[in-house]
């Protein structure tokens, strides 16, 4: 049953080694599905194929592990859904920014952890909102950010990135470029 | 790129994010959330040691 690594546009999966194609859509896929326990290795090879396609168009990363049966119908049924995002994401990536692990509060009293709260939910703010500005997309967790980024915009983001490391005194780290993972659905 | 940085956002990504697949024409391999999930736990204990063997991090106390 084939495993399903990205969906594209067909156009841009010419040259792409295994294709099921349907109307303007692509899937790329694998004859063999990946193991369903993955480690360090079989993560980043499914993580390798979806960045080859990225190179030759916009794509929608599907989450590991997921296999399907009939690759047409799946493309089918959700064609709509499929060209909608591919359009949201061209030309863009995706960056994630992380604040350091928040503290927790084993000792202290109530107040103080409050109070460390407070300060860390500013910090995230500070950070989030100025780059969430250069970005075409954004989401947030508490401590993690994610940014849909136009790849024109890439080097204003990382200078950025680094102003703020610096102004804040905040150890932030940046990965990236990814593929859009956190920006697939609408 | 940082690689432990890395694993982390790759695993929240790959597991946590993507094109989820449902419906009856489509099969998931596995309980993809609950790997993700204990992997999660894996991870955030690896953090918390470290970070305990460091000390507390100065940037994320008032």
């Amino acid at each position: 049953m084939p495993y399903v690594y990205a969906v594209t546009e067909a156009a841009c999966a010419e040259t792409a080694p295994h294709v099921v194609r349907w109307c303007d859509l692509a899937a790329i896929i694998g004859a063999e599905p990946l193991p369903s326990d993955p480690d360090e290795r079989t993560l980043w090879h499914h993580e390798a194929v979806v960045e080859a396609a990225m190179k030759r168009g916009p794509v929608l990363p599907m989450r590991y592990g997921s296999v399907v049966d009939d690759v047409t119908g799946f493309l089918a049924t959700r064609q709509e859904e499929f060209t909608a995002a591919l359009r949201r994401v061209r030309d863009a990536v995706e960056l994630s920014v992380r604040l350091p692990r928040e503290e927790v509060a084993v000792a202290g009293t109530g107040t103080e952890y409050l109070m460390r709260r407070a300060t860390a939910t500013a910090l995230a703010e500070q950070v989030y909102a100025p780059l969430a500005e250069l970005s075409r997309a954004s989401t947030r967790r508490t401590q993690a950010f994610a940014f849909l980024v136009e790849t024109t915009a890439l080097a204003a983001f990382h200078e950025r990135v680094a102003s703020l490391r610096d102004r804040l005194d905040v150890e932030l780290t940046c990965t990236g470029p990814w593929p859009p993972y956190s920006f697939v659905e609408s | 790129m940082n690689n432990d940085a890395a694993l982390v956002d790759l695993i929240d990504r790959l597991l946590g994010g993507g094109v989820v697949i449902h419906g009856d024409l489509t099969l998931a391999v596995a309980d993809i959330d609950l790997v993700y999930v204990g992997l999660r736990a894996v991870l955030a204990s690896v953090e918390t040691a470290e970070r305990d063997l460091l000390g507390p991090c100065p940037t994320s106390t008032p």
